[in-house]
């Protein structure tokens, strides 16, 4: 048997019944990891020390009785979230060398709930790209279609996860950055609702957007991991003070008389026929559940992308003043004087797409721009957000495509920011309004390449989301890649 | 508006973001593209509708101020590319 290609609840059963231990579990994926990863190039870094010692410790765990819920269960973790003692790169030459001196809260959450990291996974510089092509450790691959991009900016978290070489993982989602790799690789995404995760020791990219979530093989594992990492943490002031909530227990349910909502303008031209027809007999076949369906509009679905665009450049380029050369990250040896210090550093420590996002979001926030481009996409913000609250007066999900494409070929849109930007139609949105989003695989594409499905849920529709999921699940499988 | 090779030395001089030549034409012929197209939004009639920096209702957080901070100076100057007697070091700063 391949224990690879268990998930999170099957693996727990052999270890709590000692069929394995952690130890082992851990070793038969580090033993994957040294063989597969050369051939996807997923993890930027192996933690193989800590991973033995957080094994021993699970084993030890389960022995006294004491197990948790992850307990002795190998995980990746996006290299945009802090560990201490394990490099966090965040796939830049900035910080190549950084070795974090603490671990961000939803990483030691899943450590306290015994969780082993296996390692650090790749992801565009920055979290800034929707193809992990923007890495200084190279472009990640697709594990159904090495040609193809993993997607991103999660795509090492999500390629990850289809090719075993973790048993799940967590992604961290700006504008889609754990929705479109899942969708691309065909595995469960959640980006949760806006402040239901801590983001402490998240290296900021847009703040007021940034959420962490997990990535998983199935929806049970996602609402596990969701349960393990959702909490009020103080030390996030966006965090919200809402009691933890058990997402694993009522999934088996069913979705009752669930109001689907299908938004007209994302079936628009420029969806592939296959992934709207695909998501139409999904739907159809939740119908036959008891759900029903009803067309809703988002007219201001062709604003997201550059409300998005404008308001996430602009957060970044005050998140990313913080690199300056002096407390932490790359230092150019070529400066003279503390000016070009600074100049020379960022200029030399970060690649180009981040650059040019600092340029655009520096330009909106400029004098004599601010108001035209920086204020006008914010009142474009609520008028999306307000779009999404009037939909929800008339369903209670919404069923959406996550990606006008399946994953595409490596360098096909690389030289194209524009064309890459206006990817991000179906999943922006979301985060603007700050809504919580879970996709889940539905099928494959004419390539044989995975289709995902995205549920929009009002905020703290998590349960929701995931009872929904979990019987799609159910009624059209689970999807692998052969290898 | 039309991104030129000028404007992006201006925003990449705020940005203290040194940048080459070759990218200045390169960023200036992207940014023209990119700006283009976010500039429909000015044709948006968005009346009175109030900007939305944030989606949470955004609240002063307080606490108890409880002396919580270890001396952590050695590990967290450890991060830094140039320490000296553990202070970070810069180049001069005030000419001789």
């Amino acid at each position: 048997m391949d224990l690879r290609r268990l998930t999170i609840k099957e693996l727990s059963e052999k270890l709590t019944k000692r069929e394995i231990s952690s130890v082992e579990l851990t070793k038969a994926y580090l033993d994957r990891i040294h063989e597969d990863n050369p051939k996807y190039n997923v993890y930027t870094c192996i933690s193989e020390e800590e991973a033995l010692k957080g094994a021993e410790a699970a084993d030890k765990a389960i022995g006294a009785g004491e197990a948790h819920a992850l307990s002795g269960i190998p995980m990746g973790i996006k290299d945009n979230m802090c560990t201490k003692g394990v490099a966090t790169t965040c796939a830049s030459k900035m910080l190549q060398n950084f070795v974090p001196p603490y671990t961000a809260t939803a990483v030691e959450r899943l450590y306290s709930n015994g969780a082993v990291l296996l390692g650090k996974l790749n992801m565009d510089e920055f979290a800034m790209g929707s193809s992990t092509e923007n890495s200084i450790f190279g472009v990640a691959r697709n594990p159904w279609d090495p040609d193809c991009v993993p997607g991103g900016s999660s795509g090492g978290s999500a390629a990850a996860v289809a090719a075993g070489l973790c048993a799940f993982s967590l992604g961290s989602d700006t504008g889609g950055s754990i929705r479109q790799p899942a969708a691309f690789c065909g595995v469960v995404g959640l980006k949760p609702t806006y402040g239901l995760v801590s983001r402490y020791g998240l290296v900021a990219f847009a703040s007021s957007l940034d959420q962490i979530g997990p990535i998983t093989r199935d929806v049970y594992d996602c609402a596990l991991v969701l349960g393990a990492i959702a909490a009020h943490d103080p030390l996030d002031s966006t965090s919200v003070e809402k009691t933890t909530e058990e997402y694993a227990g009522e999934l088996e349910e069913g979705v009752g008389q669930v109001r689907i909502g299908l938004p007209r303008e994302y079936y628009d031209a420029g969806l592939d026929e296959g992934i709207k027809s695909c998501i139409m007999n999904t739907v159809k076949l939740l119908e036959g559940q008891g759900a029903s369906s009803l067309e809703v509009s988002l007219p201001g679905t062709p604003n997201v992308v550059p409300a998005y665009y404008l308001i996430s450049s602009a957060e970044a380029s005050a998140n990313l003043a913080r690199f300056d050369g002096i407390k932490y990250g790359y230092r150019s040896p070529n400066a003279k004087n503390l000016s070009e210090l600074y100049r020379m550093s960022r200029g030399e420590g970060f690649g180009r797409e981040v650059k040019r996002r600092i340029l655009l979001g520096t330009h909106a926030l400029s004098s004599g721009y601010h108001d035209e481009l920086y204020n006008k996409a914010l009142k474009v913000r609520r008028m999306i957000a307000e779009d999404f609250s009037a939909a929800f007066e008339k369903c209670d999900v919404i069923v959406a495509p996550t990606y006008p494409t399946t994953a595409f070929k490596i360098g096909e849109k690389i030289e194209d920011p524009l064309k890459m930007y206006l990817g991000d139609i179906h999943t922006a949105g979301v985060n603007l309004a700050g809504l919580p989003a879970l996709v889940v695989p539905c099928g494959l594409d004419e390539r044989g390449m995975p289709i995902g499905l995205q549920l929009i849920g009002k905020p703290f529709t998590e349960k929701l989301l995931l009872k929904v999921g979990y019987a799609i699940e159910k009624l059209v499988g689970r999807f692998a890649p052969r290898n | 508006m039309k991104a030129d090779v000028e404007m992006v030395r201006r925003i990449a001089d705020l940005a203290a973001l040194g940048i080459s030549e070759k990218e200045e034409t390169e960023y200036a012929a992207d940014l023209n593209v990119i700006i283009g197209y976010m500039e429909q939004l000015s044709g948006i009639d968005s009346g009175d509708v109030k900007p939305m920096e944030h989606v949470l209702p955004l609240k002063n957080v307080l606490r108890e101020d409880v002396p919580v901070n270890e001396n952590r100076r050695e590990e967290l100057t450890q991060c830094a590319p140039s320490v000296d007697n553990g202070c970070y070091t810069v180049p001069s700063v005030v000419e001789a």
